[in-house]
């Protein structure tokens, strides 16, 4: 009896623990957008707003910066501690998410209820947590900032704000930083090659190919497994992967002429063989050393001063197909969004909206390695130096040509997620680069993205 | 007395409460957890609440995917490379290690290096050595005039299945070194002293006690090896994240790749289930064929 009884209370223990650990499991309800705040409205429920009792907001910053980042984000938070935000007693406190696996650190801090009350993250992350349902509605912030008119707020720019909207005009991210990328070359290299103009084309650039590799050096080197080249590629001919009634342009003769163009560069032995293969910091490294002429990357904070000095930016090529008014870029933003199943709702916005007006340290001590979307930020924190101004004024603020790379999607779906980050259009140019025919890559990403509508719900 | 027992009894089944609370939280929950969301539509970017069950549907899915035929190939054959070969080479340093050899001590501390460096600083170092510009490798090969531009480790689809699989047997040697060599000294010399006598050659006395004395390690070092590099997916993302083009493209990458990239929590679930039925399968075979040959 008493052995059965030993079972009972183990298997009830058992029970006890599990459904005290359970979440998200089938048929579970936690982290369920309550009905009332479905679309996203901020959580109204046990708010505490006494003055004097301490409230804690939690901030989740992933590891953007240097070693000193974590010591800045502390610092930071001591200060918006001490600010008395809304002369109320707020606690604000920081933690710094490693890069390795951040996407599933949220989410599975989401799945268990254990999530922040903010959150910076790239700019795709917000409609994804208000597709869930858990997107807290930061207008109020903006109609703020509209009021007050602070200097930086006509530097977000609408391309940016809009992007950090639902189809709904609801703003669930505030983007604070740019990233993109742009085709940058190694002087030396040019200079040797005898490359005097800078090539604004694609026909100049196949020319200035063929002067550096007569010198000995490989023209070009690209992280073939990722969106970016396949972006910049068809936005410089004015293309774009997929237009606003879903049909599918992967095929699209803007994307065929540039294929047909990569193709040959890589059969003359314009393109590093190890493009396949090679990662960011790859083929960084081999425009540094002047192993390569040319590559596509981003803001090249990564470079120190002294080896910037020898690096310069191209202008987005003119593509065959294009104009200088056609031919655009690919940008997207890093963005600060909060949860609504926030326990402080008010605060957790005016925590935010303070953040976002402080965080210039993240940049001069954190050593932020992204680009501040506000140029007098950006002035402040790259003030002087040439290379990354260059850099700015041709890729980012370059009036016109800054398209973001769900363009010409004006918000961000999450659909486009999947398709960006499964580098679905990233296969032709695989192939292309082992040794096999692109045009089996193009079949292949054209069914992937087809199977993303169908998940989602939407198509042809 | 029967209080005294009584008493006893109670004191291990408390003992052991915390330790089958564990298992059932650690183990048992996240396997049920698991496969029920094989049997729904659950994803990462869809609120719980929108979970349908859809049946046998992703398991149908499962086995209409075209690319999965090829990475199963792929698991497979790194798998079954990686125990072979690891197990040849370990079996033969083995049994030179189990000499009396100058410096055993030291040769047996240092084979061990790869098995405590960590996975993440082995791929970095890998990566690192076999870059086709500044790698040691490609460079010292040019250098020595063997090849004359470099061999693309990582860029060329065939090369990079060669690449994973290698490492992996460096990862895995120094496990059957140890397994091996512990089975070897637990074998009585006499054993071998009798044979020298009987006349016995060394492939005989390899054949008829060496192999026989290591039998039972033999079988779970490499059962034990099979499920782990079958299983294996840190390796293979940090090297390569199944590149290029999904040459490397293991079971493991393809289960991370639909949960987290694509969200697809309810059909990777299902290639999970379909993945541990097989390791199951494969598990009671081998140790049914193993204890058969035991018998006999």
């Amino acid at each position: 009896m008493k052995k059965k009884k030993a079972v009972l209370v183990a298997v009830a223990a058992a029970v006890t623990l599990l459904s005290a650990c359970t979440n998200g499991g089938v048929g579970k309800t936690e982290n369920v957008a309550p009905e009332s705040t479905a679309a996203g409205e901020a959580n109204t429920g046990e708010t505490v707003t006494a003055s004097d009792e301490e409230i804690i907001v939690t901030i989740w910053e992933a590891q953007w910066g240097t070693e000193n980042y974590e010591d800045a984000l502390k610092k930071l938070a001591e200060e918006a501690t001490a600010a008395r935000i809304d002369g109320k007693n707020i606690k604000v406190e920081v933690q710094c998410i490693p890069w390795d696996n951040y996407y599933e650190t949220f989410m599975t801090a989401y799945t268990t209820g254990t999530n922040p009350d903010i959150a910076a993250q790239a700019s795709t992350a917000p409609a994804q947590y208000n597709d869930l349902g858990v997107a807290m509605d930061l207008s109020s912030i903006l109609a703020a900032w509209k009021a007050e008119t602070p200097e930086f707020y006509n530097e977000i720019g609408e391309t940016a704000i809009r992007f950090e909207q639902d189809a709904e005009g609801k703003q669930i991210g505030l983007p604070f930083a740019i990233d993109g990328t742009g085709l940058i070359y190694n002087k030396t290299v040019f200079e040797n090659a005898g490359i005097t103009e800078i090539p604004a084309n694609y026909d100049e650039l196949t020319e200035a190919a063929a002067k550096i590799a007569a010198t000995g050096v490989t023209p070009y080197a690209f992280r073939a497994n990722h969106c970016s080249l396949s972006n910049f590629l068809i936005f410089s001919n004015g293309g774009y992967n997929i237009s606003l009634d879903y049909e599918i342009l992967l095929d699209d003769e803007k994307v065929i002429h540039m294929l047909d163009l990569m193709q040959g560069w890589w059969d003359n032995g314009y393109v590093a063989e190890g493009t396949a293969g090679y990662s960011a910091d790859d083929i960084r490294k081999m425009l540094l050393n002047g192993d390569v002429g040319m590559i596509i990357s981003n803001i090249p904070t990564w470079a120190s001063a002294e080896q910037r000095a020898n690096l310069g930016i191209l202008p987005v090529p003119i593509g065959p197909d294009a104009t200088e008014e056609t031919k655009h870029n690919s940008m997207s933003y890093q963005a600060y969004y909060a949860y609504n199943t926030s326990d402080h709702p008010e605060e957790t916005l005016a925590v935010l909206k303070w953040w976002y007006e402080h965080n210039d340290i993240l940049y001069t001590e954190g050593g932020n390695s992204t680009v501040p979307l506000r140029a007098s930020q950006f002035d402040a924190v790259f003030r002087g130096d040439e290379v990354l101004q260059a850099f700015f004024d041709e890729y980012v603020d370059n009036n016109g040509c800054q398209t973001t790379f769900v363009y010409p999607f004006e918000h961000f779906e999450t659909w486009y997620g999947i398709f960006d980050g499964n580098k679905v259009n990233t296969k032709a140019l695989m192939n292309i680069f082992t040794g096999k025919d692109y045009r089996l890559g193009l079949e292949e990403s054209i069914a992937e993205t087809k199977e993303i509508f169908e998940a989602y719900g939407i198509g042809q | 007395m029967k209080t005294k027992n009584r008493s006893v009894k109670w004191f291990g089944i408390w003992m052991m409460l915390p330790g089958f609370l564990m298992i059932i939280l650690l183990k048992i929950y996240p396997i049920v957890e698991g496969i029920s969301y094989s049997f729904t539509n659950r994803r990462l970017d869809r609120p719980v609440n929108s979970i349908e069950f859809t049946g046998l549907q992703n398991f149908i899915s499962v086995f209409q995917d075209k690319k999965i035929l090829g990475t199963v190939g792929f698991t497979l054959a790194y798998a079954v490379l990686i125990v072979l070969l690891s197990y040849t080479i370990g079996l033969g340093l083995a049994m030179l290690l189990n000499r009396d050899i100058k410096g055993r001590g030291i040769y047996r501390t240092l084979i061990l290096l790869p098995w405590v460096i960590s996975n993440t600083v082995t791929a970095a170092n890998f990566r690192w050595i076999l870059n086709d510009r500044y790698g040691i490798v490609n460079r010292s090969l040019i250098q020595l005039g063997i090849i004359d531009k470099p061999i693309q480790f990582f860029a060329n689809r065939d090369m990079a299945k060669v690449m994973v699989i290698s490492v992996g047997i460096w990862k895995t040697i120094p496990f059957m070194v140890i397994v091996i060599l512990a089975a070897l000294q637990s074998i009585p010399l006499e054993y071998y002293e009798a044979a020298e006598i009987d006349g016995a050659s060394f492939w005989g006395r390899f054949r008829y006690i060496t192999m026989p004395g290591i039998k039972a390690v033999t079988v779970m070092a490499t059962t034990l090896q099979f499920i782990w590099n079958f299983n294996n997916f840190e390796s293979i993302w940090l090297l390569t994240s199944g590149g290029p083009s999904d040459a490397t493209m293991t079971l493991p990458v393809k289960i991370y790749e639909e949960a987290f990239l694509k969200n697809k929590i309810g059909y990777a679930s299902a290639i999970a289930v379909v993945v541990m039925l097989f390791m199951i399968v494969f598990t009671y075979v081998r140790f049914r064929i193993s204890a058969k040959a035991n018998k006999d």
